[in-house]
């Protein structure tokens, strides 16, 4: 009996150390394991002849085929390198597993990053940046869009690649239009037409809601951009690293505020939460007549909608010459192995994927922007978008954007916590806690202290 | 006559219960059968029976391959915890040592622990082990838990201790009592346990995603996020997707369920 009981006592104290391993942190032995991980990579490179490299990217859905499409055509379009592409979940499961990556030694040789990471990659110091290869391959930056890749420069060089680009832009509901007696092809400019059309589509119950907009931070960005002003200071933190917000001294962001609760509360607006999704079935439902979302979902929106759907530019809250839009989505970075065959690797294939046709395959399986002009003028592209004339209001609207500090848009550290915040001061605002003013004070107070604490901490 | 009355009220209470609770699921079927525009439509139910989006989701990933990961992790996680929770409950509850309660706070004291504060940690630990994209990694972190000890060790304690010292007086050893009679009168617990232990782990998503590169390796829950685009879902793939990988979760319902009723009665038995 006695020898049981040290048996079982044995046995659990086994379970015990399983779990407790399972929960503790040895970095005592991180280094040396993970130089070991880093060289057995390296030999399966070597491997057949062939450089393979790693892909990491947040694509899901058609916008992941048409990664896989992408990686495909590269691969088959040379034999010296093999791009094996890996979907790491969405883009905030692709930044936590990369920060991860980056302690263990085990980082991806391309990976794609969402815009308002770009601060954090530049300043992780694990990034080539892309700037430094042009010259590898005579690449010529020109290539690109000016407008698409002034958002991913930092210090005046190009950090990375622009790979999925969109703006917001306004949809509506033509048929909606017609049944108010509004033009169907001139839609509203300025959020002063906004409410006065949304007026009119509710009084002619045409529709139960005239206009509605998701909380989302990147619209209030796009506001102060539209404004020819800066989020930031040190030219939204381009020049230097912002310290602080400027929105509250320039006094754009008491504008838009003030704008969007006097819209939501004439009752003829309506304001469906903070994620995205259900502003857009608000909109396909037919429950509200105008939206502002992404360009990137016009295909979606179109094979969903039971109307005949009309796009136009991102209303103003006033006219400016400065003002424009500011590109979202993500680009490709390259990430340092410390490996010239791979790194060349990696940048052959970025530069595969800016080619005309690239793009305008990526453009027209996605609805993302093509980033080279030159995609806009291949055949494919023509006729796709002589089919999809919404398409047209999308890529004017980006060239009509002027190319300076403003339509570059903020970099930030925190920019995930700062839209975060926005979206509690919004939500404050339009039930009525905090005035227009308060919310602005609010986020100021809250987005600086957590500037200040980002800075401290890259110190 | 009165007494019938109520049980039929019960019973139509019962109804009216399980069809709010089912049909989410129902919708979430009818979804998939949907073309696009229908869905927007506001309809309940699909106007046609079709696997388009079945076919969609299968294309743009391979959800048997995830089943099968996922079956090997979820039945083997499932296995492992049951196993070292029963044995350390066992200990826990019924054999007296020094610094028993001690160990047993302390070990209760890691369940304080958000899983997201060390899953880095964890992370750096598998690639040190040179372990990354394998099973193991996938069931070594999760194949003993502290909250399946500290259930099954309120299922111990509830056996009366008597069982236990008779079983002393006529010399049976710890793992005989353990096996031959302490884990047949928990069965029901054991059971109730081993569900939640596998839903649990067939909805993991973050840890399997940041252990796993190749898509090979991948469990069902990222099989569900590869559905799903950055601006704007097709909600009908992901609702196919949905259905196909919720057949398992509910045969394990099924099949625990069964278990946890003949342990309920063989249990009554003999206690």
């Amino acid at each position: 009996m006695k020898k049981g009981k040290k048996w079982l006592a044995a046995i659990m104290a086994a379970a015990m150390a399983m779990s407790l391993t399972a929960c503790g942190g040895s970095s005592a032995s991180n280094q040396s394991a993970a130089g070991t991980a880093a060289a057995a990579d390296t030999k399966a490179t070597a491997a057949g002849g062939k450089t393979v490299i790693t892909l990491w990217h947040a694509m899901g859905g058609v916008n992941g085929e048409a990664t896989e499409a992408l990686v495909k055509a590269f691969n088959e379009s040379q034999n010296e390198i093999e791009v094996k592409s890996e979907y790491q979940g969405n883009y905030d499961d692709l930044i936590t597993k990369l920060k991860a990556a980056m302690q263990s030694g085990n980082m991806p040789d391309v990976c794609q990053m969402y815009d308002i990471g770009t601060k954090f990659m530049t300043d992780s110091g694990y990034a080539i940046p892309v700037q430094d290869m042009f010259k590898t391959t005579n690449f010529d930056p020109s290539s690109v869009m000016n407008i698409i890749t002034s958002y991913y420069t930092v210090d005046g060089k190009q950090m990375s690649m622009p790979f999925n680009v969109s703006t917001p832009m306004l949809y509506y509901n033509k048929d909606v239009f017609k049944a108010a007696g509004l033009d169907p092809d001139t839609p509203p400019k300025t959020f002063d037409e906004v409410l006065e059309y949304s007026k009119k589509i509710v009084e002619s119950k045409a529709a139960p809601v005239g206009y509605a907009q998701a909380i989302y931070g990147w619209f209030f960005e796009q506001q102060i951009a539209g404004q020819g002003k800066y989020y930031a200071n040190n030219e939204n933190g381009r020049k230097a690293p912002a310290t602080e917000v400027d929105f509250v001294n320039n006094g754009s962001g008491l504008k838009i505020f003030e704008t969007w609760k006097k819209l939501m509360d004439s009752g003829y607006a309506a304001n469906y939460g903070s994620t995205t999704a259900d502003t857009q079935t608000a909109f396909f439902s037919g429950q509200t007549a105008m939206i502002i979302e992404s360009t990137a979902i016009l295909k979606n929106a179109t094979a969903s909608s039971n109307f005949e759907i009309g796009t136009g530019y991102l209303p103003k809250i006033e006219e400016n010459a400065d003002g424009g839009v500011i590109i979202g989505g993500a680009s490709l970075w390259m990430m340092d192995n410390k490996d010239d065959a791979r790194k060349n690797a990696a940048w052959k294939f970025i530069e595969y994927s800016t080619t005309p046709d690239s793009q305008a395959n990526w453009s027209m399986s996605t609805g993302y922007f093509a980033i080279n002009p030159a995609a806009y003028e291949t055949t494919a592209m023509k006729d796709f978008i002589a089919k999809n004339p919404n398409f047209v209001t999308a890529i004017n609207q980006l060239k009509s954007s002027p190319v300076n500090g403003y339509t570059a848009g903020v970099l930030s550290g925190v920019a995930t916590e700062s839209r975060k915040i926005f979206n509690e001061a919004m939500e404050k605002t339009y039930d009525g806690t905090y005035t227009p003013q308060e919310a602005v004070n609010y986020l100021a107070e809250k987005v600086n202290a957590a500037i200040t604490n980002y800075n401290s901490s890259t110190k | 006559m009165n007494n019938k009355v109520v049980k039929y009220l019960l019973y139509i209470l019962n109804i009216i219960f399980a069809i709010v609770i089912i049909s989410p699921v129902i919708y979430c079927f009818n979804v998939s059968m949907m073309t696009m525009k229908e869905v927007f439509a506001g309809g309940f139910w699909s106007r046609q029976v079709m696997l388009d989006n079945y076919k969609k989701a299968l294309q743009l990933a391979p959800f048997f391959t995830f089943i099968k990961n996922s079956l090997i992790v979820s039945c083997t996680v499932t296995f492992g915890q049951i196993v070292t929770g029963a044995l350390a409950a066992y200990a826990f509850s019924m054999m007296k040592f020094r610094g028993r309660n001690a160990l047993f706070l302390l070990m209760l004291a890691t369940m304080m622990i958000p899983s997201q504060a060390i899953i880095i940690a964890n992370y750096l630990i598998i690639c040190d082990l040179g372990l990354k994209n394998t099973y193991t990694a996938l069931i070594i972190p999760n194949a003993a838990s502290a909250f399946a000890v500290f259930n099954m060790r309120q299922a111990f304690l509830q056996l009366p201790i008597e069982i236990k010292e008779a079983a002393d007086i006529d010399g049976c050893g710890n793992f005989r009592f353990f096996y031959s009679i302490a884990l047949p009168l928990v069965k029901p617990a054991m059971g109730a346990l081993g569900i939640y232990i596998f839903l649990q782990s067939w909805n993991h998503y973050l840890w399997p995603l940041l252990v796993t590169d190749s898509v090979n390796m991948r469990t069902v829950q990222i099989g569900l996020g590869m559905l799903q685009g950055a601006e704007s879902t097709d909600f009908r793939p992901v609702m196919a997707g949905s259905m196909i990988i919720l057949i398992p979760s509910i045969l394990a319902f099924v099949l625990g369920q069964k278990q946890l009723i003949s342990g309920l009665t063989s249990g009554s038995v003999k206690g």
